[in-house]
């Protein structure tokens, strides 16, 4: 009896051990994404993505104009651009509790590149635990930089 | 006896699990406002994560400083780079002078190169 009562509770750890983690802060994939800018022939795309403390921003060059005969519709069609005529970048910001403010824990450089769609991805300097977000910002040259940024939500990262 | 024991422990183990867990999660202060896109200035980190003193005094750096708010330069200019390499992540550091004192003022340099 007294050996099966042990068992038991020895099989109730794991268990507990994940509810106790459930109740915590836990980390997870942050995303904000959408059009930041759209004037019917060129739209750029914003995917700003927290993964825990990797930084992923994604820039995609559309347009409303279909290839062939498809129908027209809004920001769906691929329109690929020549090198350079993409660029992203992001900023790192935590949430400073000593100031009451947000600080920028790091950010990386403008990245360019071509074609329809730009990746920029890279694991943050950790700035120690706190609550940590994500700003993307994704542009376009259409005869001068068009896009925008956007913001992922805040969670909390131990690094 | 051996079985209301058992029964006990098991609740305080239960008690301690579930206690850590919720003092994990209200444990932290909550951000009390989102940051300001169109802020001109900025704090940023230090080497310790904190909010980055130089001279003893909080800095702010300019918005412009991390990058700026579109990229700034033309698609030409851009072709040049090489599109193999990605920018190194930028963190911010105070700047030195010549006799390495603290001007009071924060610079940005890349990651893991930056001096103590």
């Amino acid at each position: 009896m007294r050996k099966l009562s042990v068992r038991a509770a020895l099989a109730l750890l794991p268990a507990l051990a994940w509810l106790a983690g459930a109740g915590g802060a836990e980390a997870h994939t942050l995303v904000n994404s959408g059009n930041v800018y759209d004037n019917g022939n060129q739209c750029v795309s914003n995917w700003t993505s927290q993964a825990h403390s990797y930084n992923t921003l994604i820039v995609r060059s559309l347009t409303n104009t279909p290839p062939y005969h498809f129908p027209v519709a809004n920001c769906s069609y691929r329109n690929s651009k020549p090198s350079g005529y993409l660029a992203g970048r992001w900023e790192s910001w935590k949430w400073g509790q000593n100031v009451g403010a947000w600080l920028v824990c790091g950010t990386q450089g403008w990245t360019y590149g071509g074609g329809y769609e730009l990746h920029v991805g890279r694991s943050t300097t950790g700035c120690g635990g706190s609550y940590y977000l994500l700003q993307g910002g994704a542009f376009v040259y259409n005869g001068g930089w068009v896009g925008g940024w956007l913001a992922t939500g805040y969670e909390w990262l131990w690094s | 006896m051996r079985k209301r024991l058992m029964l006990l422990g098991t609740a305080g183990l239960l008690a301690v699990v579930l206690g850590v867990g919720y003092a994990a999660s209200v444990g932290h202060e909550q951000p009390t406002h989102m940051p300001d896109p169109a802020a001109d200035e900025v704090y940023v980190a230090g080497p310790d994560g904190e909010a980055l003193k130089c001279n003893g005094k909080l800095v702010k750096v300019k918005r412009s400083a991390l990058g700026g708010q579109k990229p700034p330069l033309t698609p030409d200019q851009a072709a040049q780079q090489s599109v193999l390499l990605q920018p190194r992540v930028k963190v911010a550091r105070c700047e030195k002078g010549a006799k390495g004192k603290e001007t009071g003022r924060a610079v940005f340099v890349d990651a893991g190169t930056e001096s103590p």
